[in-house]
């Protein structure tokens, strides 16, 4: 297990600047996740964390030492990679022993790691088969294995479960649940889906543009987001935007008349001007469904209805524009019919036009 | 862990090259054998033949001389116009021939694909020096087999073609198809089974089949071998020498001289070092210059990767 | 039954363009089972045969030796130019060295020297290192001669492997070294072995430095035999040919064993691993 700092990292390519300035540092045996659109640096950090790429600028310090010039095999690093990168001549066995055998180790040694992995991800019927002759998920538990066989301080993964498929995918997000209690290293998990993030972060941090929009526990992210990206970004489907501007201000509240044809009254956490533009935004499930136009603030027409049983998505086409709201599944509309919603202010927020949280 | 610190080789890296200068200086020993090979068997007879192409013999200094001598020279047209023949005829010919023999055997045969793969490219592993002797031997009036089979097609020969001002090249021409057309098939071979079934599928529901199938889909996709069978059909064109020296010498009189033959002519037999020097630089920039235009023109590359449409 | 149809006509097809392209090298196994009396008798096979030319031109020469010869030239240069080509390829291809690419352009001119203008400087200094009449003057300059090729064809396939499997190599600890020559080489042994049989055959086939830097008869390589003795011709063609036929059947019978590989290992740049 080891403690990470990075401070000030920068990165260019060329003319391209990918991180202009990026400080983080992960706790011991923390599982940080780093989450974002495609483009917005979170492989590259990676990498650059690995050693695969040097900085333009800054430093990367492991358990407090300046690895910024070093390689990866002086990091002590495990990595599993997107496409699983197994060398596709070797065996499954020769694959997770590689680096110990690159490292001169003696040989009953590795073969004692290399059983001893093995057991722990079930890897026992397939090391003596190549790559290809693998599963999807089983290459992904090789490429695991790989990694973990260095016991390595700081375990590095790049969107691991992106190539697998749906029903693949959520059991494996199980299993690397699991493998966090086993493996003792600080781990560092890529992805660009929110539902990996969600569910096996300890910290996330989100990333914009090389930039951290908001680093905190995902409930955080999600109960209180910093800015607009992060609460688009996090939760699914994601969060309603209306547009609207403020009607007037007292004390700390502020009445927000939308453009829909609503108000509602807000706490704000930060100062707000009168007339300012500003967008609500309430998630789909905390949006209230009510019986008449009268008690609604919001009124639409369900465009689509996507009945899943457990949960029932609707989308309105309402004065504010397509509404997505997720109800109970005992919620059973018809296309077509009309929808009356609320948006209730404890859990609506407020963002202004440059996307920072004002309630 | 303990490996001696190679200092990490910068694999990918784009900057910030700080204390791996040891390291990456070591990693161009990758490099070396090849770069000495090339300067010390390459680089050096090339510097040394453009420096005799300046230099004439009576020490007058650089002088132009010997390019003028080349140029004012008949037998350079002769050679030219016959390099151009040359590769008018041999290229696309043995791209016709190699693509159609490689599609039949690629697409319609399967037992005997390994057969018909070897069969048609023997000739390529066939040594020079045995090709020009059986082949003058085929050509011989008389008794050579060739004759004895254009008289059933009703031409009368009394001399070999070799020996004909006229006919020695294209005599020439025919046998280095005869040798050469295995390598087009060869590399339409993979360009063949680099095709994606897929677009092919897609086209056959497009209602796509036999000849329009061939014309419309096959050839165009095969575009990246048909430019390296260009470029390397355009550097071999000009590089051709033994074949024709074996055969005619460049005779009968200059008749089928080919750039080879006159340079090897000039420098080794007439000891002429500069104008064979200079002759060999035009040829030199001639080459170079249709590379260029192939690769930067219609983005020809000497071997076709995947993944280009 | 319209498909068994165009099979059968397509391979009849195949099979007639075959036997005319195949009818020179029959023409001159058939020369070289004739009888003097026969040689000049303008068919393509006559009978009766005989093997009696085989068995003089066999008992008269040091083909043996020469084999010999042609075997060490050409093995010595494939092992240096699969070396030579692999490690250049590898160190502009993956460790992207600076100035590698350059370079690399540079020596792609290899391609485009007429062989014919070189020969009289190669000559000089194969003279001058004293190596004439030994098989380092051929094995040197057919290595430079051959090395940009091999570099071309391994550069491009390790072009299009998945970056990703070098950097785990960094990742497990791997040196430059060992990546070379644990994770790349393994990868392209296909284009490796296609490189290697290639230059095989040219450098076999070579004929005109083989001829200037080998004069003495017992440093021969096998290509070269035919010109010392077409004085023969005018008695018998038909020891010539055997000897021609002598000549092209190691490399013939070499290529009709490796063909599969050959063509496999061009192919497998179809298949991404």
């Amino acid at each position: 297990m080891a403690t990470l700092d990075i401070e000030h990292l920068a990165k260019r390519f060329g003319a391209v600047t990918v991180i202009p300035d990026l400080s983080l540092s992960v706790a011991e045996g923390e599982f940080l996740v780093l989450v974002g659109p495609s483009g917005c640096g979170k492989s590259t950090l990676l990498r650059l964390i690995a050693g695969l790429e040097q900085p333009s600028g800054g430093a990367i310090r492991i358990d407090g030492r300046d690895v910024t010039d070093e390689g990866p095999k002086e990091r002590g690093i495990g990595m599993v990679f997107q496409s699983y990168a197994l060398y596709p001549h070797m065996n499954a066995k020769r694959n997770i022993g590689f680096g110990l055998e690159m490292a001169r180790m003696a040989k009953a040694s590795i073969d004692e790691r290399i059983a001893n992995v093995s057991a722990k991800l079930q890897l026992n019927d397939y090391l003596r088969h190549k790559p290809r002759e693998l599963s999807g998920g089983q290459r992904q538990r090789v490429a695991i294995g790989r990694a973990m066989t260095r016991e390595p301080k700081l375990f590095l993964l790049d969107e691991p479960l992106s190539n697998l498929d749906a029903s693949l995918r959520s059991s494996m997000r199980v299993e690397i649940s699991r493998l966090r209690r086993q493996v003792a290293s600080t781990m560092i998990y890529v992805t660009h889906d929110q539902v990996e993030a969600m569910t096996l972060a300890d910290r996330i941090v989100v990333l914009d543009g090389g930039k951290i929009a908001q680093a905190g526990a995902p409930m955080d992210l999600y109960d209180q987001p910093a800015n607009r990206f992060v609460a688009s970004f996090i939760g699914s489907p994601a969060m309603n935007f209306l547009t609207g501007c403020i009607a007037s201000l007292q004390d700390e509240q502020a009445d927000v008349a939308l453009d829909a044809g609503f108000s509602t009254r807000l706490k704000l956490v930060a100062p707000a001007a009168q007339g300012q533009r500003v967008t609500l935004g309430i998630r789909p499930e905390h949006i209230a469904i009510v019986e008449s136009a009268d008690a609604a603030q919001l009124s639409g027409v369900a465009e689509v209805v996507e009945l899943l049983g457990s949960d029932t998505f609707i989308h309105v086409d309402s004065a504010g524009g397509m509404i997505a709201i997720r109800a109970g599944g005992g919620n059973r509309p018809h296309r077509g019919d009309a929808i009356h919603i609320c948006a209730p202010p404890a859990r609506s927020y407020l963002f202004d036009s440059d996307g920072a949280r004002l309630a | 862990m303990n490996a001696p610190r190679l200092g990490g080789t910068t694999i990918g890296a784009s900057g910030g090259t700080r204390r791996r200068f040891l390291g990456s200086f070591a990693n161009y020993a990758f490099a070396l054998p090849a770069l000495v090979l090339f300067l010390m068997f390459v680089a050096y007879p090339i510097l040394w033949v453009i420096d005799e192409s300046l230099n004439p013999a009576d020490g007058a200094g650089l002088s132009m001389s010997a390019y003028s001598a080349v140029l004012s020279d008949s037998v350079f047209w002769t050679a030219l116009w016959n390099m151009t023949v040359w590769g008018v005829i041999t290229i696309p010919v043995q791209m016709a021939i190699g693509g159609l023999i490689a599609y039949f055997i690629e697409r319609h045969t399967f037992v005997l694909r390994g057969f018909f793969r070897t069969m048609f490219f023997l000739p390529v592993v066939t040594s020079v020096s045995v090709v020009a002797i059986v082949w003058v031997q085929i050509y011989a009036p008389y008794y050579g087999v060739g004759q004895e089979y254009l008289k059933y097609i009703g031409v009368h020969l009394s001399n070999s073609p070799l020996g004909d001002p006229h006919m020695a090249i294209y005599a020439l021409i025919v046998v280095n198809i005869w040798q050469w057309t295995g390598f087009s098939m060869l590399m339409y071979i993979a360009g063949i089974a680099n095709l994606p079934t897929e677009v092919l599928d897609a086209a056959k529901v497009d209602g796509a089949t036999g000849w329009r199938l061939g014309l419309h889909v096959v050839i165009p996709m095969l575009a990246p071998a048909t430019r390296s069978l260009l470029l390397l059909g355009v550097l071999g064109t000009l590089q051709t020498f033994p074949i024709v020296q074996l055969m005619t010498v460049g005779g009968p009189n200059h008749a089928s001289e080919v750039f080879g033959t006159f340079i090897f002519k000039e420098s080794f037999i007439l000891n002429d070092a500069q104008k064979g020097g200079a002759l060999s630089v035009i040829v030199l920039v001639l080459a170079l210059a249709l590379s260029l235009i192939q690769i930067f023109v219609f983005g020809a590359r000497l071997a076709p990767t995947k993944g280009e449409a | 039954m319209r498909p068994r149809l165009s099979a059968f006509v397509i391979h009849l097809a195949l099979f007639v363009v075959l036997a005319f392209w195949m009818a020179p090298q029959v023409y001159m196994v058939s020369i070289g089972l004739r009888t003097p009396a026969q040689a000049f008798d303008a068919q393509l096979v006559t009978w009766p045969m005989t093997l009696s030319n085989f068995a003089t031109v066999l008992r008269d020469n040091p083909l043996g030796r020469i084999f010999l010869n042609s075997l060490i030239v050409t093995a010595t240069t494939v092992v240096i130019v699969v070396a030579a080509a692999s490690a250049f390829a590898f160190a502009c291809s993956v460790l992207r060295l600076r100035g590698t690419l350059a370079l690399y352009t540079t020596l792609l001119t290899t391609l485009m020297v007429p062989i014919a203008s070189i020969v009289l400087p190669l000559a000089v200094l194969i003279k001058h290192f004293g190596w004439v009449n030994s098989y380092l003057g051929l094995i040197f300059p057919y290595a430079a001669l051959g090395v940009p090729f091999g570099i071309v064809i391994l550069k491009a396939f390790l072009d299009d492997s998945p970056r990703e499997l070098f950097d785990a190599a960094r990742v497990d600890g791997c040196s430059a070294f060992q990546t070379y020559w644990h994770i790349a080489l393994p990868l392209v042994r296909p284009a490796l072995t296609f490189v290697a049989i290639w230059q095989f055959i040219v450098s076999w086939n070579e004929f005109f430095l083989a001829l200037i830097v080998l004069t003495e008869p017992e440093m021969k390589t096998l290509t070269i035999v035919p010109m010392q003795y077409s004085g023969l011709y005018m008695a018998n063609p038909g020891a010539l040919f055997a000897i021609l036929t002598l000549v092209a059947l190691p490399l013939i019978l070499l290529y009709v064993l490796v063909q599969r590989a050959f063509v496999n290992g061009l192919l497998s740049g179809a298949v991404k691993g």
